[in-house]
């Protein structure tokens, strides 16, 4: 009741001013007091002070106001520019590509065996078309090593068989770049790599050539006087001269294998020239090598020919050796006459392939093995 | 009476926001480091820190409280008439 009659009177303004003003007032000192209560307290509690930081620390985490430098003075970029080296390859490496690098130097990122895989199945694809066919399958699917396969220097580490595919070999000495010593291979090794290869040994580097058996560069003459340079007359074909069989080492192989080093040494000379062979001289080495062949022939009906045989081939040779060992080398065979069985000669039986190919392509195959075995 | 506290509030917050509050407290500071840690009592606080309050209290807020205050007139005024009365008996009651 009080009140009601309280709120009529109050409606005068500067009354209400006057009441705003106490309430107001009033409600300031609430505030005051709710600060001195809670001060008093953190006082008594002892956290009141624990805010302020001596004045060293103080400056330690000053705002950073200068260009180029964030609030806490770090500079954004400054790894931008740093090198690190890679612990595997011991190349030196953006920081930034850092970690794609090391992924795929090791190979153990997602698309590192990926594209490995595919270099690889590049690599084989160019280089060993017809490795699929040879009793070496198996060796190609062993992960230690393959023949062109590494083009680069760098190890690669497998962690599952089919990652890496070549080492490099050191005790083969194999160096993909520059080609094979042929004298530090076994007959194996040669009658492996020959079956993948061109092999054709270069003259200014005695190393052999490691591209394919298509290589542009050397001729199939070239490869098989290689190969019976080589792995001697009983040597594994081209694939060319697959109908011959191959049999057991033909033991008086002397001759021919002296006869084959002739012809590869007449070859040698072209093998340099290799870009630029030409026509003319791939004719008369054809034509010598052919000669021989058909001496070959007529040495199997008539033995007395010989040393005709010999004669005419004097004039091919270029060198006063290789005269004697001719003869010796017939002698030998026409001595030889009689049976015996078909001798696996490779060089003889590329002979008929080339021969076959190039000038008389109705040369008949059975004639052949009747020559080796008048020979034997 | 909610009302009066509503408008605490509000007048708290304002005076926080202001900045009036971190004022008190650095004073408040300064008075304790001269009293020593370890004797301060709430009444030395008060009594000094009060009138201080008071005083810094930004014009904006006062005229802003004050017009507030007027626009809620009626109800304040039977707030405040109403404390005065609780007030004015309490004393009557301690008085006797």
């Amino acid at each position: 009741m009080k009140m009601e009659d309280m709120s009529l009177s109050g409606l005068d303004n500067t009354k209400l001013e006057a009441l705003a003003q106490d309430i107001y007032s009033d409600l300031v000192e609430d505030a005051c007091l709710g600060l001195c209560f809670e001060v008093h307290r953190a006082v008594k509690q002892g956290y009141f002070f624990l805010d302020d930081t001596d004045q060293e620390s103080m400056k330690d985490f000053e705002i950073v106001d200068q260009p180029g430098v964030d609030i806490f003075g770090q500079v954004y970029n400054q790894w931008k520019n740093k090198e690190c080296v890679c612990p595997n390859c011991n190349r030196s490496i953006a920081a930034s590509r850092f970690a794609p690098h090391l992924e795929k130097c090791l190979g153990m990122g997602r698309n590192s065996s990926r594209i490995a895989n595919r270099r690889i199945a590049s690599s084989n694809n160019m280089n060993n078309k017809s490795e699929s066919d040879q009793e070496d399958n198996d060796d190609v699917n062993d992960n230690d090593w393959s023949y062109g396969s590494e083009k680069k220097d760098h190890m690669l580490f497998s962690f599952s068989g089919e990652l890496s595919n070549s080492v490099n070999a050191d005790p083969y000495k194999y160096n993909y770049n520059t080609g094979i010593n042929y004298e530090t291979l076994g007959p194996d090794e040669l009658r492996s790599l020959l079956t993948t290869q061109c092999g054709v040994i270069s003259e200014h580097t005695k190393k052999m050539c490691t591209r394919s058996q298509r290589c542009p560069q050397h001729t199939d003459e070239q490869r098989r006087a290689v190969r019976v340079f080589l792995l001697g007359p009983s040597a594994s074909s081209l694939p060319d001269a697959d109908t011959m069989v191959e049999s057991d080492c033909y033991d008086a192989s002397d001759g021919q294998v002296l006869m084959s080093r002739l012809q590869w040494d007449g070859s040698s000379d072209i093998s340099p020239s290799d870009s630029a062979s030409s026509k003319a001289s791939k004719r008369t080495e054809f034509r010598s090598t052919f000669c021989t062949f058909i001496q070959w022939r007529s040495v199997s009906s008539h033995p007395l020919l010989s040393i005709s045989l010999s004669g005419t081939n004097n004039s091919d040779s270029k060198k006063p050796k290789k005269k004697k060992k001719m003869s010796l080398g017939l002698n030998s065979t026409g001595g030889g006459g009689g049976s015996g069985s078909g001798g696996g000669s490779s060089s003889q039986t590329s002979l008929v392939g080339l021969s076959n190919r190039k000038k008389k392509p109705k040369l008949p195959v059975p004639p052949a093995p009747s020559i080796y075995d008048n020979l034997n | 009476m909610g009302e009066r506290d509503r408008l605490k509030e509000l007048l708290r917050a304002k005076l926080v926001e202001c900045g009036w509050k971190d004022q008190l407290k650095a004073h408040c500071k300064g008075v304790i480091r001269e009293k020593g840690l370890e004797h301060i009592t709430v009444e030395d606080l008060v009594a000094e820190i009060t009138p201080k309050g008071r005083a810094l209290v930004p014009d904006s807020v006062k005229k802003e409280r004050l017009s507030n205050q007027i626009k809620s007139n009626q109800i304040l005024f039977v707030t405040y008439t109403w404390l005065a009365d609780v007030n004015a008996s309490v004393a009557k009651c301690l008085c006797f």
